[in-house]
């Protein structure tokens, strides 16, 4: 893929939490590694899925992409901008076109605030609009997520969890952005729902053009609505490659092992499958495994995997992997 | 078709809740066979009452808020429901183990994970300390963790999310139960670390030939595990039968729409997923008709009428519905 079409380009992200001594003085005695040194591209209009288990830094990794941390290290670029040392006015320019869609709708909207309060927000904080046009605007993002317009001066506790995270779609497309991080928008809901987020994100994609980056732990929901995905373990990408390249045929094996782990709804095809169980848990990221962090758990670990980082290289068109036996 | 002897029994189970909104139905008229041996999936959404129907079954269900209005649970030949209180502490624990969704929640912090396991060895089994410790390794060593002598001192802070649920699993299991209860054990939990306890109860399972009730929303985990499935919406079963039926041959709206709105991770279909519309009901009130028909897309006159009984359709299929879905005529 041609290098204008990137978006967002992310090259040599650090994230570190410091680790910190009880008492008055906090001395840092350590630090948890969230993100290790990740580099990607998301390209104009696409989904990129970040897939990965519970701690291995995704859900960091998109919140540092849209500077609600400062990386500790490393660049963001957006649209050919430099955001890592952005501050004040310059960033709030440059946030307007970038939004985020969190997990919980039950915990992201604030329930003090009418629904009208909470999607008008960013009208207000960006200075989009006043009075009547931002009134009118808020109608219309309402109907665009499939509310009733006349739901407007409703409080959150009104409305299910499906309806929640439509507000909280309308509110990321209230200053018209580019980008979105959607933050596993779907793992909170129930089961008959999730479909209907689904497609109304793929809906205002068409619509609006807009760039995704999809963070989720359900692969099979990854597959469905992402072009591109990457697999994170302990703070780093261990393989990224086209939606079919990845799931037909994945390199990496703790990608391979991630796969076989998902149940599929169709017993005669889970009966008889082959799956890799992995051993054990995932280490902690303040003290990761030196080599490559999956080698504590990983069925092909050979000796230089125990001391030798392996090296992040494309192994064959726009399909990316990090380890040594590939 | 081969009849499997069934284990226990619950009949036509009713249970309400008093809220200060009201009064929350539940659990509205349930009835279905635990079969010995086997794997029994209890599907549904959050809210649908399966949670709470197998809490019944260990009568864990606190009165009030809560009230079992009707019902019976037979298991040997007595009603679970109306036994005295020392009787169902006999059997709690010690016939039928529950494992729960969160395990952090589920061990008591203050104990090491040795105690806790030998506490209802010593209690239901009569055991002394010393035969219950040489038993608790082995069952620690049988769910899986590693240096189980060493571990048995330890406290529950001491060991993650999927070490937890094994302990817990240990814990259900310390006195060989005939029935093991899981509610959404991993739900909690990474796939990876699903996968391994997915493996680990079906081994169990099979060495001890227990009954075992898994509770979860995972079609997946359910087509991966069960071998009979019961589908729950809004307080009732709409669907029941063997696990190639229910995923292959499905009969009920509700199942069918559910099949369909699932992304898979085996093949790409790129087509839109095609959703149910609306939402499931809060189950402040009782419906007249069915209880699915606003989101059906069979819908007929008679569904807002009368609510479909749960009939069989063959010799190990169940359905709730007023419509054949196979000729799409009313039954």
């Amino acid at each position: 893929m041609k290098d204008g079409n990137a978006l967002v380009k992310i090259s040599g992200l650090k994230k570190y939490f410091p680790v910190t001594q009880r008492g008055i003085f906090q001395r840092q005695i350590g630090s948890i590694k969230a993100v290790d040194g990740i580099s990607f591209e998301i390209f104009r209009g696409e989904t990129l899925g970040l897939v990965g288990e519970s701690g291995c830094g995704k859900t960091t990794t998109g919140r540092t992409i849209i500077r609600l941390y400062r990386p500790t290290a490393g660049k963001v670029s957006f649209d050919d901008i430099d955001m890592a040392e952005m501050k004040g006015k310059q960033l709030r320019l440059i946030r307007k076109r970038m939004q985020m869609i969190f997990q919980d709708p039950f915990s992201s909207l604030n329930p003090r605030l009418t629904i009208s309060r909470i999607i008008s927000e960013p009208i207000v904080v960006h200075k989009l609009g006043k009075g009547k046009q931002m009134h009118q605007r808020v109608e219309e993002l309402l109907a665009l997520v499939g509310l009733n317009p006349l739901y407007l001066n409703r409080y959150p506790h009104e409305f299910s969890g499906g309806q929640r995270q439509r507000i909280a779609v309308a509110r990321s497309l209230a200053s018209n952005p580019d980008f979105i991080v959607c933050d596993e928008p779907i793992s909170a809901l129930d089961v008959s729902i999730q479909a209907q987020v689904v497609n109304l994100l793929e809906d205002l994609q068409k619509k609006f053009g807009l760039t995704y980056l999809f963070i989720a732990h359900d692969l099979s929901v990854v597959r469905h609505i992402c072009d591109r995905v990457a697999v994170m373990y302990l703070g780093k990408i261990v393989e990224l490659a086209d939606r079919n390249d990845l799931y037909n045929t994945p390199q990496h094996p703790y990608t391979q092992a991630l796969l076989s782990a998902v149940p599929i709804p169709d017993p005669e095809k889970a009966k008889t499958r082959r799956r890799v169980i992995l051993k054990g848990d995932p280490p902690s990221p303040s003290n990761p495994p030196p080599g490559c962090r999956f080698h504590p758990r990983c069925p092909l670990t050979k000796t230089h995997c125990k001391t030798e980082m392996p090296v992040w290289r494309e192994i064959k068109s726009g399909h990316w992997v990090a380890c040594h036996e590939v | 078709m081969t009849i499997v002897e069934s284990l226990l029994e619950i009949r036509n189970l009713v249970i309400e809740f008093d809220t200060p909104d009201g009064i929350i139905h539940a659990v509205n008229g349930v009835s279905f066979a635990i079969p010995k041996g086997q794997t029994l999936g209890i599907v549904g959404e959050s809210g649908c009452g399966k949670s709470v129907t197998m809490l019944s079954v260990m009568r864990l269900i606190q009165q009030p808020p809560g009230r079992i209005v009707d019902g019976e649970i037979i298991y040997k030949d007595k009603d679970i429901l109306s036994v005295e209180d020392s009787e169902i502490q006999k059997i709690r624990g010690a016939e039928i183990g529950m494992v729960f969704q969160d395990p952090l929640t589920s061990l008591d912090p203050l104990f090491t994970i040795g105690h806790q396991i030998s506490e209802a060895q010593i209690h239901h089994l009569g055991v002394n300390r010393e035969e219950a410790f040489k038993r608790s390794i082995e069952l620690l060593e049988l769910v899986g963790i590693p240096q189980a002598q060493e571990r048995y001192n330890d406290y529950p802070h001491q060991f993650s999310g999927g070490m937890r649920q094994r302990v817990l699993i240990a814990t259900a299991l310390a006195c060989s139960p005939s029935i093991l209860i899981a509610d959404e054990p991993t739900t909690a939990l990474d796939v990876t670390i699903q996968a391994q306890i997915l493996e680990l109860i079906k081994k169990i399972q099979q060495q001890m030939g227990m009954s075992v009730v898994w509770i979860t929303h995972d079609l997946g985990v359910v087509a991966e595990l069960a071998d009979r499935v019961v589908v729950m919406y809004a307080g009732q079963i709409v669907e029941e039968a063997d696990v190639f039926q229910i995923f292959k041959r499905p009969q009920h709206p509700y199942t069918i729409a559910l099949l369909r709105s699932l992304p898979r991770a085996d093949h790409t279909s790129g087509e839109r997923l095609e959703s149910i519309p609306g939402a499931p009901p809060d189950g402040f009130q009782v419906p007249v008709g069915c209880a699915f028909l606003p989101r059906c897309a069979f819908a007929r006159e008679i569904c807002a009428i009368k609510g479909p009984e749960l009939l069989s359709i063959s010799a190990d299929h169940k359905v709730a519905c007023w419509v054949d879905i196979r000729t799409r005529n009313e039954r």
